[in-house]
């Protein structure tokens, strides 16, 4: 069930209806009521999967019980590593198998060796790295001891499957979702009307910014060796906008149905292309994942504790892991180890914290300065973009050896047949700009207008993402990871 | 919460009211689909010639050309999976029936999906894909065609130029002054673009040979069935490849014309049928849209080719069936 489906717009409503009108007396059934909305949700994917979303449910709240009852360290030891090892086996063996397996065989047949490996031919299950993630930051922090034990299951089976969350996050933490699912709820009108908007403005990044870009990325990148340079660059500009259209819409129609809910997700977006160099973008972009890696991998690691080489080498294990996490392909390890060397200097020369705040705060327009910058930290991302689209590093290698030719200053041949797209993407990046400042774009922007006239470009919104609207409801690119 | 949900409601209220109306509107539009399932219906007992396939045939073979009652029931991206069920849907009652133009080309052997079509043609015909489309598609028209393609309708309609032929995808280069007779509609031009290098070069896979579609032996097996019935019906099944512009056909892959041929030469000897491949047949520039598609010039010139042929065949199995 995609969010941008109809099965979605009926399948809200009725949980929506049931959670305040029915259930809404105690927390308890609103709970039990959402956690059976959740199951029927990924259920409605492939209902054989629900199967191992229980299991690592089961597995994870035993063993946060088990290691809370631990009498001795060893004990509490063992239950640690069997939840890490058997969600992460999982994970590996679903999302990762195939990979290893086939470069292993490709690399042994270098040798002279040739074999044919037994290959998987079953499709990954949705969501699996978002909720073993989820999982396993309960099972650490709960090793740790700074959390305490869940021991309420269908409150932690809540946490683990909560249906806006559970197929592409954000990626929460105990310390943040666990306490609100346990207290009472009461309906704000303010929180749910924001959430209506925000669900609002994730279909329009959806349907209207993602969808159209893939249309032109889409043809671009399959018939690359047809294209000029200029037009290999507009398509790649076309998957930076698709990528961040589709993953930050997803994000806001999550958090937006949360907030319907009574419930506060993290945050996952920060509108990444106004950042002004590459620590700020990363700061900006999936940032539940981001710092899920920081507190997990980073921190325990040594940080930037320990010397510049320490943290050089932290810093390139993060973005390695955060590349292969995206999927099984060398080209979104390259992508990862791209995006660190970006990085790097900043962290050389200590610039890494140079723009916390936001771009040109409390002014309409940039400095110069800035513009330059947030221009060329796109221009960087967009680049690293190529590697995270193509189907193979050869074909990115090619993609930019021939984006990086004569023609890059001709006109680019793959332009959109009517000015449609453009304008919406003009329309599309001075409605995030003028938001910038907020959780998301359209957080308020027209809330001091009087109400005709706010309704009247809310439905001038509607009636866009309807009109882009295609019969066949397009995957949000997320879902493969 | 109540004040919530009666925001909501007065909000939602105009986008309920619009939806109900172009649903109503939607189920009422005449499309190609559905003019071409009236057109069967009415003239069913008249029918003695049925020609099948995908764009190639829709718009390249001009039913009111033959001196039999020729009807053309072929659609744009229509796949044999469709020929078939469509034909097989109206057989019993295509009483006088004789002959059937299955269309074939190099794909035909290799695909059995249209995609987005394939709501519009269960919408016009009642065939599904193997009962896969989704619930709300069905019952939904306004899902199923999308509401851009639901606002191209409706400016066509309101445009008055499609009064004479309303279709779904019409476009400019239609012959809009002509209505939809026996099934046919055509193109009124040639289209520049349509004959140049680069888009024969991409129409024609880049030139590359392409691997057996893991469908393959399904379709033939599908199409093997078909032929059995119509025989069974004492209905002449005629293979036929359509002409292509001689530059598209100089672009194709080799392997995937001489694969292509000889299934339907192996077919049409299995079954004793006649395999009339016209690929290479010389036509004018002029006679064509694009580099594989007919105008009104080229499919009246084959059409009375093709018509001969039929005629001179009909007078070879009545002098046979006399003797």
């Amino acid at each position: 069930m995609l969010f941008n489906s109809i099965s979605f717009a009926l399948f809200l409503p009725i949980v929506f209806m049931f959670y305040w009108f029915v259930c809404h007396k105690s927390v308890r059934s609103q709970n039990i009521l959402l956690v059976i909305a959740s199951y029927f949700f990924y259920a409605c994917w492939d209902w054989r999967f629900l199967f191992l979303l229980v299991f690592s449910t089961l597995l994870d709240y035993f063993s946060g019980v088990k290691m809370a009852e631990a009498k001795n360290q060893k004990i509490k030891i063992f239950w640690f590593w069997l939840s890490i090892i058997v969600n992460l086996g999982f994970l590996g063996f679903f999302k990762y198998y195939n990979f290893f397996i086939t470069s292993f065989a490709e690399s042994i047949s270098n040798f002279g060796l040739e074999i044919n490996p037994w290959t998987l031919n079953i499709i990954l299950p949705v969501g699996i790295s978002f909720y073993t993630f989820h999982g396993l930051s309960y099972v650490i922090d709960i090793y740790k001891d700074k959390i305490k034990v869940e021991r309420n299951f269908i409150d932690y089976s809540l946490f683990v499957s909560f249906f806006p969350l559970l197929v592409a996050g954000p990626i929460e933490r105990a310390t943040h979702l666990l306490p609100q699912i346990q207290k009472n709820r009461t309906f704000s009108f303010t929180m749910a009307a924001d959430g209506l908007r925000q669900i609002l403005w994730g279909l329009f990044k959806k349907i209207v910014i993602a969808d159209k870009c893939a249309l032109y990325a889409n043809e671009i990148f399959n018939n690359s060796g047809d294209h000029s340079g200029s037009t290999l660059f507009l398509g790649a500009v076309y998957f930076a906008f698709q990528i961040y259209g589709d993953f930050s819409g997803y994000s806001d129609i999550a958090i937006g149905t949360a907030k319907l809910f009574g419930i506060d997700l993290l945050r996952n977006f920060s509108f990444p292309y106004f950042s002004r160099d590459i620590a700020e973008f990363w700061r900006r972009w999936h940032i539940s994942l981001s710092s899920w890696f920081r507190d997990y991998l980073y921190i325990p690691l040594g940080g930037s504790k320990g010397g510049m080489m320490i943290k050089i080498r932290n810093t390139f294990i993060i973005f390695l892991v955060s590349g292969f996490w995206h999927g099984a392909n060398w080209t979104f390890i390259i992508w990862g180890l791209l995006n660190a060397l970006y990085i790097m200097p900043s962290i050389i020369f200590n610039t890494n914290r140079n723009n916390l705040d936001i771009v040109a705060q409390g002014r309409y327009l940039p400095t110069l300065k800035e513009f330059i910058q947030i221009t060329l930290t796109f221009s960087l991302t967009v680049l690293a973009w190529i590697f995270f689209r193509a189907t193979s590093l050869t074909h990115a290698l090619t993609y930019i050896s021939d984006m990086f030719t004569w023609d890059f200053f001709a006109m680019p041949t793959k332009m959109p047949s009517n000015n449609n797209t453009f304008v919406m993407l003009a329309f599309f990046l001075v409605i995030e700009w003028l938001g910038r400042e907020q959780p998301f774009a359209l957080s308020k922007i027209g809330l001091k207008w009087k109400r005709p006239l706010r309704w009247i470009f809310y439905y001038a919104i509607i009636i866009i993402i309807f009109y882009c609207l295609d019969s066949k409801e397009q995957q949000f690119i997320y879902f493969q990871f | 919460m109540k004040r919530f949900i009666k925001c909501l409601t007065y909000f939602a209220l105009p986008f309920i009211v619009m939806a109900c109306a172009f649903e109503i509107y939607l189920r009422q539009i005449d499309t190609t689909y559905t003019e071409k399932e009236k057109g069967i219906i009415q003239n069913q007992k008249e029918i003695e010639l049925l020609i099948l396939g995908n764009s190639r045939a829709t718009l390249g073979i001009d039913s009111n050309q033959f001196d039999l009652y020729a009807y053309n029931l072929a659609n744009v991206a229509q796949p044999l999976y469709y020929d078939k069920r469509i034909a097989l849907k109206h057989l019993d009652k295509l009483t006088n029936l004789k002959y059937v133009f299955i269309t074939l080309d190099c794909t035909s052997l290799t695909y059995s999906r249209m995609n987005s079509r394939e709501v519009w043609s269960y919408y016009g015909n009642g065939i599904e894909y193997k009962e896969e489309l989704s619930f709300f598609s069905k019952y939904c028209y306004l899902k199923g065609y999308s509401t851009s393609i639901a606002l191209k309708l409706l400016r066509n309609d309101i445009s008055g130029k499609y009064k004479v032929i309303k279709a779904l995808d019409l476009d400019d280069d239609y012959k809009l002054n002509m209505s939809i007779r026996k099934g046919f509609f055509t193109y009124k031009n040639t289209r520049e673009e349509g004959m140049s290098a680069a888009h024969i070069f991409n129409r024609a896979g880049k030139g590359l040979d392409q691997v057996d579609s893991k469908e393959k032996k399904e379709i033939l097996n599908d199409l093997e069935d078909f032929i059995r019935v119509l025989k069974a019906k004492k209905v002449t099944p005629i293979l036929l490849t359509m002409p292509c512009y001689e530059s598209y056909v100089k672009a194709l892959n080799k392997n995937i014309i001489k694969r292509a041929e000889s299934d339907f030469k192996y077919l049409a000897e299995k079954y004793n049928l006649e395999y009339w491949n016209y690929l290479r047949f010389p036509m004018e520039r002029t006679d064509f849209h694009d580099c594989d598609h007919f105008n009104f010039n080229g499919a009246l010139k084959f059409s009375k080719v093709l018509n001969t042929r039929l005629m001179e065949k009909a007078k070879t199995n009545t002098i046979t069936q006399h003797l």
